[in-house]
């Protein structure tokens, strides 16, 4: 009784202080209480509504009945999130999602549908290609969140120098001090560049931009099967391992010596890059073309190198 | 007042050190190799030439006796007691051989030290001293020709080739392989065309294959155009300081000076590439003939600069990026010494072009009029030339 006298007491205190402190001033008869209650009520009314209605519904069906009716209700449930899915209509209305609570439309899981279509299978002929939408929405999202991440204007990129420039030591005798550290920045060929080539330049530049579209497309397109085969086996994503790879590397290069120890290159190659050199291998770059462009398409595969 | 305790003690210990000393350098001095040659294990051992110095160093007596004079002042005062595995205190000529070792040889420095009874960082350590002392020292083994005298033997010897007046160098890049983690995101800057992990090094040679500008420590993925353009030597061109020298041709016209690159390279009114395209006339195919067999000398000379420094031409396990561009630095500079110093090592070396093996030929359109003018100018001059 006294702790909920002394908290019902220290809200508005508390309120009042802060509101105080950032000099708004609350007028007597506005009740913050109740504002902040209200706007948290709505979320929860229907939803408890809904389990008030559906609990008595249950209780009265016979088992048979329950059995069509479940896999009905399950076929609706599973229309209605996709559709819930598609726009925002508020809560899922899936049984299931019910019971986990409200977080699951805030973060709807790649393999969610597919998942039910297992347990169910009236809906299994419906499931794959969802399924694999969903896989493949996934892909896209996290690829534009990396994208996020390789853009210098965002503070949490995960490898800066890649994007903002790599520092390099460049030796050239015929400099004063003919020893220095520059920076390595992407397109920094055009810099130097004469104004009649600029026009050429924006013409590449864009040519360079359909480019990486296609080969975006050509490269989710050939991952696909991929992502498909690992999604069935462990429910893991692609990004995820690759993630883990660099994380890897990236520990293995903390070794790294001043000493330049020579192996063979064969054994050089490690359990996890295995996979890269298939990237690699696309032929991207023209070969009778002028070494400017190639230098461009080089610096744009520098950009999408986020995977 | 009587002596401090123990202080004739040291007197004597120190002079016991004094007089030791001359003699162990003495004695290295005398025959140093006899006593070098002998400590040699590992499979170095194994080889039949092993006695001969320049099977092991690739280079003669007299340039090693060269280039330990060279750093022997500033080796003796950076070196604090590098001591092989048996204690024997290192001579500034161990020191040497370790580190050309290392540099022509490429071998690890496990390997090294396997064969000299060191343990690897202490070869690592003895090479790295080295090259700090040689890029102190023996800087004046690498530039530009500032003789009047100097830069007239370099044109005639160029014009001597296949008859190019005015000539002053052969321009050519290659690119130093590295083996580096492809899944780290940071290295695709040094991925080159190829799809090999590289520094790329930009050289000037003179017709004797001596280098006289050096550009290096670029990534892999920068094009020719865009080293050249940010070197120094670009900018001293442009400004008119270098390569200003005019010269009259027997025709009565002038050309000013130039150097000669591939089609990588811009054409500019001091640096000539070769016409492109396949319609061309006899006064250029002819003229890409002549430029082709004068260029040929930077391309022998990158070729066996990577033989004989074999730490560039094999791909070295993820090198401390800033520290190669040095280590290319001394190397380019020992490749020099090799050639001032007239060693006779090099007449038995096979002469090969083949530097950058399995790159394709980059190409740039860019060319600027004068450029242009100029190339057409020594075309013509050179068909005016060509034999009946």
């Amino acid at each position: 009784m006294l702790c909920s006298i002394s908290t019902s007491r220290s809200s508005p205190s508390w309120l009042d202080r802060l509101h105080a402190s950032k000099g708004f001033t609350v007028p007597s008869d506005l009740d913050l209480d109740h504002f902040l209650q209200s706007n948290s009520n709505p979320m929860a009314t229907p939803s408890s509504r809904d389990a008030i209605d559906s609990l008595p519904c249950g209780k009265k069906l016979q088992s048979q009945k329950r059995i069509v009716f479940d896999k009905e209700q399950r076929l609706f449930d599973l229309m209605s999130n996709v559709l819930s899915e598609l726009f925002v209509m508020g809560e899922p209305r899936d049984s299931a999602a019910r019971l986990k609570g409200a977080r699951k439309q805030l973060n709807p899981r790649a393999c969610v549908p597919s998942a039910s279509a297992s347990v169910d299978g009236g809906a299994s002929a419906m499931s794959p290609p969802s399924a694999d939408n969903s896989i493949a929405e996934a892909k896209r999202d996290r690829k534009k969140i990396k994208r996020m991440r390789a853009n210098p204007g965002h503070a949490a990129g995960s490898d800066p120098s890649v994007y903002t420039g790599t520092v390099v030591t460049v030796i050239d005798t015929s400099s004063p001090g003919w020893k220095s550290e520059k920076h390595f920045r992407k397109g920094m060929v055009w810099k130097g560049k004469e104004k009649k080539v600029l026009n050429v330049s924006r013409k590449k530049r864009k040519l360079g931009l359909v480019e990486k579209l296609i080969v975006e497309k050509e490269r989710a397109e050939r991952m696909r099967p991929l992502a498909e085969l690992k999604g069935r086996e462990q429910n893991e994503n692609v990004e995820a391992q690759n993630e883990a790879c660099t994380g890897n590397i990236n520990g293995e290069r903390a070794k790294e010596s001043d000493s330049h120890i020579q192996i063979p290159r064969s054994s050089s190659i490690s359990l996890h890059c295995r996979p890269k050199p298939k990237f690699f291998r696309s032929p991207r770059l023209p070969v009778k073309k002028s070494s400017l462009l190639r230098l461009q398409v080089i610096t744009k595969s520098h950009k999408q190198g986020t995977h | 007042m009587g002596p401090v305790r123990g202080f004739k003690k040291r007197r004597r210990a120190e002079k016991k050190v004094e007089t030791t000393a001359p003699t162990v350098m003495g004695e290295y001095s005398r025959d140093w190799w006899d006593d070098f040659s002998r400590r040699i294990t590992g499979s170095l051992s194994l080889s039949k030439d092993v006695g001969r110095f320049e099977s092991v160093f690739k280079i003669s007596r007299k340039t090693f006796n060269y280039i330990c004079s060279l750093v022997r002042d500033d080796l003796m005062a950076k070196t604090s007691n590098v001591v092989f595995a048996n204690g024997q205190v290192m001579s500034i000529e161990d020191q040497v051989a370790i580190a050309l070792r290392r540099l022509s040889s490429g071998d690890s420095l496990l390997s090294i030290g396997l064969s000299f009874g060191l343990n690897h960082s202490t070869v690592a350590q003895v090479t790295w001293r080295f090259i700090e002392t040689m890029e102190e020292r023996g800087m004046h083994h690498l530039q530009w020709p500032n003789s009047e005298q100097e830069i007239k033997s370099i044109k005639y010897k160029f014009e001597r080739v296949r008859g190019l007046p005015n000539c002053c160098g052969a321009i050519d890049t290659t690119h130093i392989m590295m083996c580096l983690p492809s899944a780290d995101s940071s290295n695709k800057v040094w991925l080159d065309p190829e799809k090999n992990h590289s520094m790329i090094l930009q050289a000037i040679v003179d017709p004797e294959m001596r280098f006289r500008d050096i550009v290096t420590g670029w990534p892999g993925s920068m094009n020719e155009f865009a080293i050249l353009h940010d070197s120094g030597f670009f900018k001293l061109c442009e400004k008119g300081s270098r390569l200003n020298g005019k010269m009259e041709l027997k025709d009565g016209s002038e050309i000013s000076e130039y150097i000669i690159g591939d089609a990588a390279f811009p054409l500019l009114h001091w640096l000539l590439t070769p016409y492109q395209g396949k319609d061309l006339c006899a006064s250029m195919i002819e003229f890409n003939k002549r430029h082709s067999a004068t260029r040929i000398v930077a391309q022998r000379a990158l070729a066996r600069f990577k033989d004989m420094w074999r730490i560039v031409q094999g791909e070295m396990w993820r090198p401390d990026k800033h520290k190669l561009p040095r280590i290319i630095l001394v190397c380019c500079i020992l490749h020099n010494i090799v050639i001032d110093q007239e060693d006779e090592v090099r007449d038995e070396m096979v002469l090969s072009h083949h530097h950058d093996v399995n790159y394709k030929q980059q190409l740039c359109n860019f060319s600027d009029k004068d450029g242009v003018t100029t190339r057409d100018k020594l075309s013509h001059y050179l068909s005016g030339r060509l034999p009946p």
